[in-house]
């Protein structure tokens, strides 16, 4: 109840500055529109915007829910951080409201990425319940993204420094992964790092479900499951950060 | 039980500055306790600490009895705070403000939607219902934002400098607004001011703190010796002479105490404003030539300075 009020105020003010969804959308739009455009000539195998599209989704959900505890150094300026801060409001429910939030804008993103895709003839070879398990993964990653940002939020002092360190890690993640090139023609040297990218995974198992022939259940258990140490790990972290916030 | 109970409560901030220190004070059941300092002197520090948002170096809180460190869930409900930034959400309106305060305190939808209609009412509010909360005026939003910490009905509202930078109309709406509140709701009042006079006129208890320490914590009657300790300046004409002047008048029964600066003599009285008359007649009859006379209030600098001098600290 409480995380549905804190989620509300905030959607509110979402859907009054629609912009802030737009901004973060532009970026990933483009490489979705670029990208497919170049390399449509080398299409051999498949449909390049379908191989694209899981690393593009990514990167939208690393831009709008990594900037997203941005919202923190506005509110800070004003007295509501204060006035919420003072009420009986479990600061779980501050943390799950702000992942909500940044979902919702980040699903909205999502959303119009997948409609253009379609219409640039990508089909979702897993079907209907392949789209759900792509939400299930593209939601966890949003719940861990959104927690971290929200804890350096509050551990940065100003927009200044908290943009800088967003932006100086967002495009490395999105680099060292499997969003651009398959894993398995990557130079060994660079393999390592990217194996270590908890978003390669997710980018793997994504790729599975828009294009691949079978789902390899195994593979997907295991993504699910480094998504979810990693949201309870960063949702305790942000809520200890919360907590800490009062020294 | 005290509403609130601060013993030796010391705040350090992370940087060294040390904004509390040492600071005992008691706050009873239902009265308007004025905390009264410049500032920098720890008013705005120690609102943080009672309302639960900063956490003290060192000392005891109790809230109601409540722990304010170690109990903070069962203190929250009990309290809210009217900070100096203005806090409601401008893509809100005044009633989904008010709302989603009473949501946060965990309020039904009747009990808040009742309470918002009374206090819509009770603070004059409902001419602004339609209009775009951005469009207010400071005033305005100020009002609205104690409207809103009134939601939960808290037994202690604590208001941070309510009235810093308003013209002195707003400022006495405002100062009737916090009558009604303590009369209307019964709610302890806790207020935060650099301005003598209304913590003169508004409050049952006043405290007087500098440098993160009390000086004095008393009634408005009793601290009025200070705030009254009104001294009368007489300038001399140049031909009288000075010495023997300040003697006598050092010597007179009402005069407590004289400072003298060549021709300005500054007296100490008891009540300046019926001494004058005294000191005036009498000078007239001893043919004291004298160029002006008239009595000085003290400005707040003056009372402080007395106190810091009386209890020896600071300065």
């Amino acid at each position: 109840m409480q995380t549905f009020n804190l989620f509300w105020r905030s959607i509110k003010w979402r859907f009054q500055n629609p912009v802030t969804i737009i901004m973060t959308l532009i970026q990933p739009l483009i490489w979705l529109l670029l990208f497919s455009t170049i390399f449509r000539g080398n299409e051999t195998e498949g449909n390049y915007t379908a191989f694209i599209l899981p690393g593009i989704l990514l990167m939208g959900v690393l831009f709008s829910s990594g900037i997203s505890g941005i919202a923190n150094y506005s509110l800070k300026t004003g007295g509501s951080y204060y006035r919420i801060m003072i009420s009986p409001a479990k600061r779980s429910s501050i943390i799950l409201a702000h992942i909500i939030d940044a979902a919702v804008s980040t699903f909205i993103q999502i959303m119009i990425l997948m409609g253009i895709s379609f219409l640039m003839s990508v089909r979702i070879t897993s079907g209907v319940s392949g789209m759900l398990l792509m939400a299930m993964l593209l939601f966890l990653t949003v719940a861990f993204v959104s927690a971290i940002s929200y804890a350096l939020s509050l551990k940065l002092p100003d927009e200044n420094s908290f943009i800088a360190l967003v932006n100086t890690v967002t495009l490395p993640l999105f680099f060292v992964s499997s969003a651009l090139i398959p894993y398995d023609q990557l130079p060994s040297g660079f393999r390592i790092p990217v194996i270590i990218n908890p978003f390669t995974h997710v980018i793997n198992s994504l790729r599975m479900l828009v294009s691949g022939d079978l789902i390899d259940w195994m593979q997907l258990l295991f993504t699910t499951g480094i998504l979810f140490i990693l949201c309870i790990a960063s949702f305790v972290l942000a809520v200890h950060a919360l907590k800490k916030d009062i020294q | 039980m005290d509403a609130i109970s601060v013993s030796h409560l010391s705040k350090v901030y992370k940087s060294g500055k040390k904004a509390l220190d040492d600071l005992s004070i008691k706050v009873q059941k239902g009265e308007i306790f004025s905390l009264l300092g410049p500032n920098g002197a720890g008013k705005s520090t120690l609102i943080n600490i009672l309302t639960t948002f900063l956490q003290p170096t060192s000392g005891k809180i109790l809230i109601m009895g409540r722990d304010v460190c170690k109990e903070q869930r069962a203190v929250r409900p009990l309290i809210a705070c009217v900070a100096q930034k203005v806090s409601i959400d401008n893509h809100l309106t005044l009633k989904e403000n008010m709302l989603f305060q009473s949501r946060l305190y965990k309020l039904d939808d009747a009990t808040a939607n009742k309470r918002m209609d009374a206090l819509i009412t009770a603070f004059g509010l409902k001419e602004y219902e339609k209009q775009r909360v951005t469009a207010y005026s400071g005033g305005i939003k100020r009002r609205l934002d104690i409207a809103m910490s009134m939601m939960s009905y808290p037994q202690i509202l604590f208001l941070d400098e309510p009235t810093v930078g308003m013209d002195i109309e707003s400022r006495k709406a405002m100062w009737d607004t916090v009558k009604k509140i303590k009369d209307d709701f019964g709610t302890t009042i806790f207020l935060t001011t650099h301005y003598l006079e209304e913590a003169d006129m508004l409050s049952d208890t006043v405290c007087i703190i500098q440098d993160g320490h009390e000086l004095v914590q008393d009634t408005p009657e009793n601290l009025r010796q200070h705030t009254h300790l009104n001294t009368i300046r007489i300038d001399l004409d140049g031909s009288e002479n000075q010495q023997d002047f300040g003697k006598w008048i050092s010597d007179l029964q009402f005069v407590r105490a004289i400072r003298q600066e060549q021709n300005t003599v500054y007296a100490n009285t008891q009540n300046a404003a019926q001494d004058f008359h005294i000191l005036n007649q009498l000078l007239v009859d001893k043919k004291i030539r004298y160029s002006s006379i008239g009595i000085i209030t003290p400005s707040l600098d003056d009372v402080f300075l007395s106190l810091t001098q009386n209890k020896g600290r600071g300065v």
